[in-house]
């Protein structure tokens, strides 16, 4: 059976619907949350200015942070329900017993939430882009503009940057299967995000390029691993 | 292909604890082998091996001529099961639920969805999720999935858990026809024989982990159940006569009046010639039979 049509599979067990819905109203209240500090100075000192640190007064900042926050928590509360609790709810052994290869159907779930959240997640950025870009032209922004719509570039950072953030969650995935918890996937899920997204002081870890290299390495490194052992060992 | 399941010497330990140790168990084409044992027996451990969700310590499993390895999927396709007890996905409607297991089976056959839910009586039920099902009904629906895609082999562990008494009957008739209609070879554990011993043409005793006996149900009401008890009035005699004169060994003396002769080679009306020749009163005689709960209690027993 071709990985497509396991990945359609998946979302139609899992009632992709609902997650269509609580995305799009995940994406909504982002933008909101995103128009209230870019345009209604919600972030900004009583003197008018905006308070922010040094390097992030520039509109990308709060955008990629809150976003990618917010849908790698959504990404990991997917996975958990899609992966954790197939094999704590013994779906799983419904699952292996079918003439499909396992490493398949455990890479056709991983696809299923990496491709909707990418997808998600790339889009609820695009969305609130062009929307600032073409609100800034009514109303002066509190944050500086610092892209360009117009340039490919733009495109190219803004997808690779989703890439990243959604591949990470695979690292809360792995913690949550080791644990055999559901819980325990979300809540590394919120540990990434203060490792990669939080500022302590001015120092923040969330512009250095490496780390994220470091642990997409890292997760698609454990992604490999539980994917080919899974022929091997029991399914308890 | 002499047998559709056989298995070799399996064992199973998990964590240094042996759950299972040298089952060998050889089940034939097209017969309903009942797989019996206390709980805790090591039943499912076999059964997880022979579906190949978990991979033995030691020994092997055959399905019809072929050695399970970790990449045997296409034998997968011409088997039907439950492990344990059926899991669905709990907000999908039973209908949809079999529809998956169609599409995962690659089994496109129009009607067999509608098909299996008549067969188990959940027509009406089909549509709702099976989150409001009962246990029953919830076994019921595993066993229309199990048998949905027409498989060679079924494989079920105790099917007929949380089933009424009506409802175990009917299961016990939709797999004698099934073995009867579509030959289709049924492996079905249970811990209660009363469950199986109407429909099963094998069966194999484990306890402990460990294989009792594998036996055919023909053989035993031939041979070992049946025997022929006699009331005498001097049984020394009696048995002195029995062994002696008639050359018989399979007897036992029960008691200072009763005898049970187990070969049943010889015809009552001659044992009763001989010993009233000997001179001994023979108050009654008549042929008789253990019961097979009995028989098994004795098997289960003797692994202890």
């Amino acid at each position: 059976m071709d990985l497509f049509k396991l990945i359609k599979l998946e979302y139609r067990k899992n009632n992709i619907g609902k997650y269509v819905r609580n995305a799009v109203i995940l994406a909504l209240l982002l933008a909101a949350f995103i128009f209230a500090l870019a345009f209604l100075g919600i972030a900004n000192d009583p003197d008018g200015k905006l308070d922010a640190a040094p390097g992030n007064n520039v509109l990308s900042a709060p955008v990629e942070m809150f976003t990618s926050m917010v849908f790698l928590i959504f990404t990991s509360v997917m996975l958990s329900t899609f992966i954790v609790s197939a094999y704590k709810n013994k779906t799983m052994i419904l699952m292996f017993s079918y003439p499909i290869k396992r490493q398949k159907i455990l890479a056709s779930q991983m696809l299923a939430v990496w491709i909707f959240n990418f997808a998600a997640l790339t889009l609820t950025k695009l969305i609130i882009y062009l929307c600032a870009a073409a609100v800034a032209h009514f109303r002066e922004p509190s944050f500086l503009l610092d892209y360009n719509i117009g340039s490919v570039s733009f495109y190219v950072q803004m997808i690779l940057k989703s890439a990243v953030i959604v591949s990470m969650s695979f690292i809360a995935l792995f913690i949550g299967l080791a644990m055999k918890s559901s819980k325990a996937t979300i809540v590394s899920s919120f540990l990434l995000v203060f490792l990669t997204q939080a500022n302590v002081g001015d120092y923040t870890m969330a512009d250095s390029a490496v780390l994220p290299v470091v642990l997409i390495v890292v997760s698609l490194g454990f992604a490999f691993l539980s994917v080919c052992s899974a022929e091997k060992k029991d399914l308890i | 292909m002499p047998y559709i399941i056989q298995t070799n010497k399996l064992t199973k330990s998990i964590g240094g604890r042996q759950l299972v140790t040298d089952i060998s168990l050889h089940v034939k084409k097209g017969e309903i082998y009942g797989f019996l044992g206390p709980n805790g027996a090591g039943k499912t451990t076999v059964m997880k091996m022979i579906t190949n969700l978990w991979k033995p310590t030691e020994g092997t499993v055959e399905i019809m001529g072929e050695q399970l390895r970790n990449d045997s999927y296409g034998i997968l396709k011409r088997m039907g099961s439950i492990i344990e007890f059926p899991v669905f996905y709990e907000g999908l409607s039973g209908e949809d639920n079999l529809k998956l297991h169609c599409e995962y089976m690659g089994f496109y056959q129009k009607g067999s969805v509608e098909n299996s839910l008549k067969l188990l009586d959940l027509t009406e039920a089909a549509k709702k999720p099976v989150k409001e099902y009962s246990l029953g009904m919830k076994q019921r629906l595993g066993i229309a999935r199990a048998i949905l895609s027409g498989p060679e082999l079924l494989v079920l562990d105790e099917p007929t858990n949380g089933l009424d008494p009506a409802g175990m009957k009917q299961i016990r008739e939709l797999l004698r026809r099934l073995k009867e209609e579509n030959e289709t070879t049924i492996f079905i554990s249970s811990h209660m024989l009363s469950e199986i011993e109407n429909i099963a043409d094998t069966v194999g005793v484990i306890s402990r982990g460990r294989m009792q006996r594998e036996v055919s149900m023909k053989d035993i009401a031939e041979k070992n159940l049946a025997f022929i008890e006699i009331s005498v009035n001097d049984v020394k005699r009696a048995a002195y006569i029995l062994a002696d004169r008639m050359n018989l060994q399979n007897f036992k003396v029960l008691d200072e009046h009763k005898i049970r002769v187990y070969d049943l080679s010889v015809p009552a009306g001659e044992l009763s010639k001989a010993l009233t020749l000997g001179k001994i009163e023979v108050e009654a005689i008549g042929r008789q039979s253990e019961s097979l709960e009995d028989y098994f209690m004795k098997v289960t027993e003797g692994g202890r």
